[in-house]
């Protein structure tokens, strides 16, 4: 566990380190508002899909 | 073919343009800003990982790449240097600025959506996630010494085995070297690439109705086939110990 400790604490790795967390945020933030203007989509609320991606 | 979502309706009090000064630049300018200051205090921080100057008597083991060229060095493990370091990355930047030309699906501009866009957010995603970003992971986390796998919570202190593989697809098939193998590895690869054909053929209708016309079906086919090639062959490798498919004095596949 050493090596792998050393590793993720190195400055030269803190982007993909980085880029790990956004990737477990992002992701699923993502998802959830694809599901919700599919939803809408479905709905036949076609015109509340752009409204919702700026409110 | 789910329907397009229109544009916003106007909003009679917000203005149709604005201009670039100040709405956007000075964004920008903030951005870059905040930018520049976390980098200095990083700088400032934290000190440069300089190790002791060279000494070719002593290398480092693992050597590794900088952590944006590391998934390109795990690819080495699987594929020919002139494969792995130039034909790659070189069809992924043309791919991603073939996008804008071959997508002509304007589904998607503006909003999240995955039903509308199935097919271009499973490619992106396995190609980013599978084949960017997981390879990067594995060389910056899982290969120590020799560039043999070590688990995060094994010790680099004992020494694994790296195999280097040495059958060839003709090898495996029992195909005399020279000729034979060469038309061997040329029907496994061409073979491959006119799956694309194939499909073209069978599902002809349906690849017009999206919108895809013959040239930018071939493109698409063949950047298709061309990445879901390089998974294929790190299982050949894994589960065959395969080392190329196609040998040839100019390259090998």
């Amino acid at each position: 566990m050493d090596n792998f400790l050393r590793i993720i604490t190195m400055p030269d790795n803190v982007p993909i380190v980085g880029m790990v967390v956004f990737l477990a945020w992002l992701l699923p933030v993502w998802w959830k508002q694809a599901r919700r203007h599919d939803a809408l989509i479905e709905e036949g609320k076609e015109d509340q899909v752009l409204p919702d991606m700026r409110r | 073919m789910t329907r397009p979502v229109p544009p916003a309706p106007a909003d009679e009090t917000l203005p149709d343009k604005v201009e670039t000064w100040p709405h956007l630049i000075r964004v920008e300018l903030l951005v870059a800003l905040v930018c520049m200051i976390l980098l200095v205090v990083w700088s400032i921080v934290i000190d440069a990982p300089l190790e002791a100057p060279a000494n070719p008597n002593r290398t480092p083991d693992p050597s590794k790449a900088p952590w944006y060229f590391v998934g390109l060095q795990e690819i080495l493990v699987y594929f020919d240097p002139w494969i792995a370091g130039v034909m790659v990355p070189g069809f992924i930047i043309v791919g991603l600025m073939l996008i804008p030309y071959i997508d002509p699906n304007p589904s998607g501009n503006g909003y999240y959506t995955w039903r509308q866009r199935r097919f271009a957010i499973s490619t992106f995603l396995f190609g980013f996630l599978g084949l960017w970003i997981l390879p990067i992971l594995i060389g910056v986390f899982c290969r120590g010494p020799g560039w043999a796998w070590y688990w995060p919570w094994q010790s680099w202190e004992v020494p694994h085995t790296h195999l280097m593989p040495s059958k060839n697809l003709s090898d495996l098939l029992g195909v005399p070297d020279g000729l034979p193998a060469f038309a061997l590895g040329a029907v496994a690869v061409l073979g491959w690439y006119a799956l694309g054909y194939v499909f073209y053929r069978w599902k002809r209708e349906r690849i017009r109705a999206i919108g895809l016309d013959g040239w930018r079906y071939a493109v698409v086919a063949f950047l298709m086939l061309s990445m879901m090639a390089i998974p294929l062959k790190i299982t050949l490798r894994l589960a065959l110990d395969l080392k190329y498919l196609w040998v040839t004095p100019w390259f090998n596949i």
